[in-house]
C-alpha cells in the first residue's frame, strides 16, 4: 500500500541525546514522552549512475529493518510516498514499484536502473508523546549512524544525531509546540537535510559528478596539445567510469556512454592531427577502432529490445503475439551477445589499450618534427577544424538529392557527427548560447539521418535474425510472417524520413547558421564557403 | 468506500463497544478506516482517549468546516476518528436547518470516499431525523440484539421503519450482542429467528466482563486481550461484515 507520509517541518539534528522525561517535564503536568526499543535499520540512498532523481529534486531511500524492505522518495528533503517493495538495490528499470511512488520515479530515471550510492546504518529509539489522557500525539525516532560508500570500499563516517517528527493527523499544533520547545530549550537545530544528502557529505559525494557531456575548459591560448590531452583523459574519465556497469548490464546506458566515449576518442584522434605522434595515433585509433567492433553487436540488440514496444505498435494486433518467438529468440541473443562483451571487457587487452593509452596521455609531450599543430594555440587549431568540417557538411548535404542512394546519406550522417563531436570538444572556447544553437540544429539533422540509417540497420538485422531463426527450427511461419510485416513498417518509417532530409537539410543550410559558423570559425585566410 | 453504522433504537446494547472493536479490526487487516462518534456522549472518543469536541459540529454540519480538519488520527496505524461533539444533543436541529436534511450527511461525507476504504458510524440510540441521515449515508446497519423479547421488538420496529423509507436503500445486518447462553431465555431466542425480514448474521457477541474492562484499559479489547471469547466474537463478526461489504479481512 502507498499512502502520504506526513512531516511537514523536517527534521532536527540534536547535540546530545534526547531525555525524555526532561523534555515531558518542560512540556508542563500531564505530558509524557516514552522510549520504545531501539532497532537497527539500513538505509540504502538510491539514485541512476547519472543521478537522474538528484537532477529533479528526489531522494529515494530503501530502509531494510527486520527484514522489510520501505522504499521513501522526498522532495526537497521531506518524505512526500512510501512503498513496501521487495526489490533490493540494484534495481533494474522494470524491477521499479508500480503504484504512486513508482510512477514519481519512473519519468525522470527511465530506462536507466537504480544503483546503492551510499549506505547509511543507523540506531533508532522510537519515541511515542502522550497527552494527559494517555492519547499518543506524536511519533518520534532519534536516530544516529554512520554512512559509508555503497561498495563498502572506504571508512564509516558518522552522521549527526537526528530526531524525526511525525505528527498524528489532527495533532500538527502539538507536534509545533513540542518542535519549538526542542529548539528553543534543548539546543536541537532545524534540518532540511534529508539522510542521503546527509551521508553524501559526509562522505565527500557529489551528487551530480557524473555526466556524460564534455565538460573540459579550455584557454584559447593553451597549446592544442595540451587541449586534446585533457580532452582526451575526460573522454577516457567517461568510458572507465561506465566498464563496471556496462560488464553487469544493469541497464543500456552504460554500454551506450561507453561507446559515445569510443566514438569520441577515435573522432578527436583523426580530426586533430598533427598534436599527437603519427604512430601512436594509428595505434590507438586501431585500439578504439577493436574496441568499436567488439561492443557494437550487444548495442544493436539493446536498441532493438528498447525499440520493441515502439515496433508492436506498427504491426498489426492479431500479428503480435506471432512475435512471442522472436523476442524470446532475440533475449537469448542478447544474454549471449552480452556474455562475450563482458568476457571482452575483463580481458588483459581491454585493460592494456586503456592503461596504455592513460600513461600515453599523462607522460610530458615529445617534441617531434611530425606535430606541426602541436604547439599552436587551440583556438587556432579548433576553429579551422570546426570550419573545415562544417563545409564538408554543406557540401555533402547539397550534393544530396531525392535520387541519392543510402550510402551518400551515410557519409553525411559521420560527417555530421564529426562536426558535432568538435563543437562539443572546443565548447568552452566559444560563446555558451551561440554554440547551443549550433549543436541543436545538428542534432536535428543528425537525428533524422541517425533514424533513416538507424531503420535501414534494423531491418537489415530482422531479416538476418528471421534467417538464423529458421535455420535453428525456431521461427514457426506465422512468427516469420509477422517478422516480414515488421520489416515492411520499418523500411515505409525508412522512407518517411527520407522524405523529410530535404526539409531537415534546408533548416540546418540557412543564412543565420551559416553567419554564425562564419563568425566563429572562419579563419582570416579562409576562403569563403 | 463502503460503509455500516452501528445502530439500534434502544440505548445499551453494546453498540460503542462493537464500533471500537470493528473500526480497529478493519484497520489492522488494512482498510483505511474512519469511525464518526455521532453519540454526544462520546464513549468511542473517550476509548480511543480522544477529546470530546465542544461545539465545532455546528459549523462541520453546516459545511463552513473542513471535514478533513475535524479528523483525529488514533494510537493504531490506518484507522482516524470523528470525535464526539456535545453539540449533536442538538444535531436534529443542526440538520433541519440544511437545504436536504436528510441526506446532509451522505453530502458531507463524500469527500472521505477518497481516503478511506470504510466508514464506521456510531450513532446514539433515537428514531430522528438523524437516523434518516444514516440511513441514507450508509450502505448497512449493524443492530446489535440483546437475545431479549423487548430488544427483538424494538428489531421489528426498526424493520418496519426502515422499510417504510426503501429510497434510502440501506440494508438491516443485526446480530446477537450481550448474550449469555446460562440464561434459558437467551437460549430460546438464539435458537429462534426472531425478524424473518432481518436475519440475524452467524457471529454472536457473548457478555464479557472483559468488554467493560474497556474502559479502564481505553483501547479496544481486541488489541489488549485478542484471545478472549469476547474478542474472538468481534472477529468472526468483522469477517461477517467485511466478506459482505467486499471490505480485506
Amino acid at each position: 500500500m502507498t499512502r502520504k507520509a506526513k512531516c511537514p517541518e523536517g527534521s532536527l539534528l540534536l547535540a546530545v541525546p534526547l531525555d525524555g522525561a526532561a523534555v515531558a517535564e518542560a512540556l508542563g503536568p500531564g505530558w509524557a514522552l516514552e522510549a520504545d526499543r531501539p532497532a537497527s535499520v539500513r538505509t540504502l540512498c538510491a539514485d541512476s549512475f547519472d543521478w537522474r532523481l538528484h537532477e529533479a529534486g528526489l531522494h529515494l531511500a530503501v530502509e531494510e529493518r527486520k527484514g522489510t524492505l520501505r522504499w521513501v522518495l522526498s522532495r526537497g528533503g521531506q518524505p512526500s510516498l512510501t512503498s513496501e517493495w521487495p526489490q533490493n538495490l540494484p534495481a533494474r528499470f522494470e524491477q521499479l514499484p508500480g503504484g504512486e511512488l513508482g510512477a514519481a520515479i519512473a519519468g525522470p530515471l527511465a530506462p536507466r536502473a537504480l544503483l546503492a550510492r551510499a549506505l547509511v546504518d543507523c540506531a533508532t529509539t522510537p519515541y511515542r508523546l502522550l497527552d494527559a489522557e494517555g492519547k499518543l500525539v506524536v511519533r518520534l525516532a532519534e536516530e544516529i549512524g554512520t554512512a559509508a560508500l555503497a561498495d563498502g570500499v572506504g571508512s564509516h563516517r558518522p552522521l549527526p544525531r537526528r530526531l524525526l517528527m511525525e505528527p498524528l493527523k489532527g495533532y500538527e499544533v502539538e507536534a509545533t509546540h513540542l518542535r519549538e520547545l526542542l529548539i528553543a530549550a534543548f539546543g536541537a537545530v532545524p534540518s532540511n537535510e534529508c539522510v542521503c544528502d546527509a551521508a553524501y557529505r559526509a562522505l565527500d559525494l557529489i551528487p551530480g559528478g557524473y555526466s556524460p557531456k564534455i565538460r573540459v575548459t579550455l584557454a584559447p591560448e593553451l597549446t592544442a596539445h595540451e587541449a586534446m590531452r585533457r580532452i582526451h583523459l575526460e573522454i577516457l574519465d567517461t568510458l572507465e567510469a561506465n566498464v563496471d556497469g556496462a560488464v553487469a548490464d544493469l541497464d543500456a546506458e552504460f554500454l551506450h556512454d561507453l561507446r559515445v566515449s569510443v566514438r569520441r576518442s577515435r573522432a578527436a584522434l583523426s580530426q586533430v592531427k598533427g598534436v599527437f605522434p603519427p604512430a601512436a595515433v594509428a595505434r590507438f585509433r586501431d585500439g578504439f577502432g577493436w574496441l568499436g567492433q567488439i561492443t557494437g553487436p550487444k548495442r544493436d540488440l539493446d536498441v532493438f529490445l528498447l525499440g520493441m514496444p515502439d515496433y508492436l505498435q506498427d504491426v498489426p494486433e492479431e500479428l503480435r503475439a506471432d512475435l512471442d518467438p522472436f523476442r524470446a529468440f532475440l533475449l537469448e541473443e542478447h544474454a549471449r551477445e552480452g556474455r562475450e562483451l563482458a568476457k571482452q571487457l575483463v580481458s588483459g587487452d581491454f585493460q592494456t589499450l586503456l592503461e596504455d593509452w592513460r600513461a600515453f596521455l599523462q607522460a610530458p609531450p615529445t617534441d617531434e618534427e611530425d606535430m606541426p599543430n602541436a604547439r599552436l594555440p587551440v583556438a587556432e587549431v579548433a576553429g579551422a577544424r570546426i570550419w573545415r568540417a562544417f563545409r564538408r557538411v554543406l557540401k555533402e548535404g547539397r550534393a544530396i538529392d531525392d535520387a541519392s542512394p543510402p550510402p551518400q546519406l551515410h557519409e553525411l550522417r559521420k560527417d555530421c557527427k564529426k562536426l558535432r563531436y568538435l563543437l562539443e570538444f572546443f565548447g568552452s572556447l566559444y560563446p555558451v548560447d551561440q554554440l547551443d544553437a549550433l549543436i541543436k540544429a545538428l542534432k536535428s539533422l543528425l537525428d533524422t539521418l541517425g533514424a533513416y540509417q538507424d531503420l535501414a540497420v534494423q531491418a537489415h538485422h530482422l531479416e538476418a535474425f528471421a534467417e538464423q531463426m529458421a535455420a535453428a527450427g525456431k521461427a514457426p511461419a506465422r512468427t516469420l510472417l509477422a517478422l516480414g510485416s515488421l520489416v515492411g513498417r520499418l523500411l515505409d518509417r525508412r522512407s518517411a524520413e527520407r522524405s523529410d532530409f530535404a526539409m531537415r537539410f534546408a533548416a540546418f543550410d540557412t543564412d543565420a547558421n551559416r553567419a554564425i559558423y562564419g563568425s566563429l570559425f572562419r579563419p582570416a585566410s579562409g576562403q569563403p564557403e | 468506500m463502503r460503509s455500516f453504522a452501528l445502530y439500534s433504537i434502544k440505548g445499551g446494547v453494546g453498540k460503542t463497544a462493537t464500533a471500537v472493536n470493528l473500526a480497529y479490526l478493519s484497520a489492522r487487516a488494512g482498510n483505511r478506516t474512519l469511525l464518526w462518534d455521532l453519540d454526544p456522549q462520546g464513549a468511542s472518543s473517550f476509548y480511543f482517549r480522544v477529546r470530546a469536541e465542544v461545539a465545532k459540529a455546528k459549523k462541520l454540519l453546516r459545511g463552513k468546516r473542513d471535514l478533513d480538519r475535524a479528523i483525529k488520527g488514533s494510537d493504531y496505524g490506518g484507522l482516524d476518528l470523528l470525535p464526539a461533539d456535545a453539540a449533536y444533543r442538538r444535531m436534529d436541529l443542526l440538520l433541519n436547518e440544511a437545504k436536504k436534511p436528510t441526506s446532509r450527511l451522505r453530502r458531507l461525507l463524500e469527500p472521505a470516499a477518497e481516503s478511506y476504504d470504510c466508514l464506521i458510524l456510531d450513532c446514539p440510540p433515537s428514531l430522528t431525523l438523524v437516523s434518516e441521515n444514516v440511513f441514507r449515508a450508509v450502505d448497512a446497519l449493524l443492530v446489535p440484539v440483546i437475545p431479549t423479547p423487548l430488544s427483538v421488538r424494538t428489531l421489528r420496529q426498526l424493520v418496519d421503519f426502515v422499510g417504510a423509507s426503501p429510497e434510502a436503500g440501506v440494508l438491516v445486518w443485526p446480530f446477537f450482542a450481550l448474550a449469555d447462553r446460562r440464561k434459558r431465555l437467551h437460549q430460546e431466542i438464539l435458537a429462534a429467528t426472531p425478524e424473518p425480514r432481518a436475519p440475524m448474521l452467524q457471529a454472536v457477541v457473548p457478555y464479557h466482563s472483559e468488554v467493560e474492562r474497556m474502559g479502564v484499559h481505553r483501547a479496544p479489547v481486541a488489541a489488549y486481550a485478542p484471545g478472549t471469547a469476547a474478542a474472538k466474537a468481534y472477529a468472526a463478526l468483522w469477517q461477517e461484515v467485511a466478506g459482505r461489504l467486499g471490505l480485506r479481512h
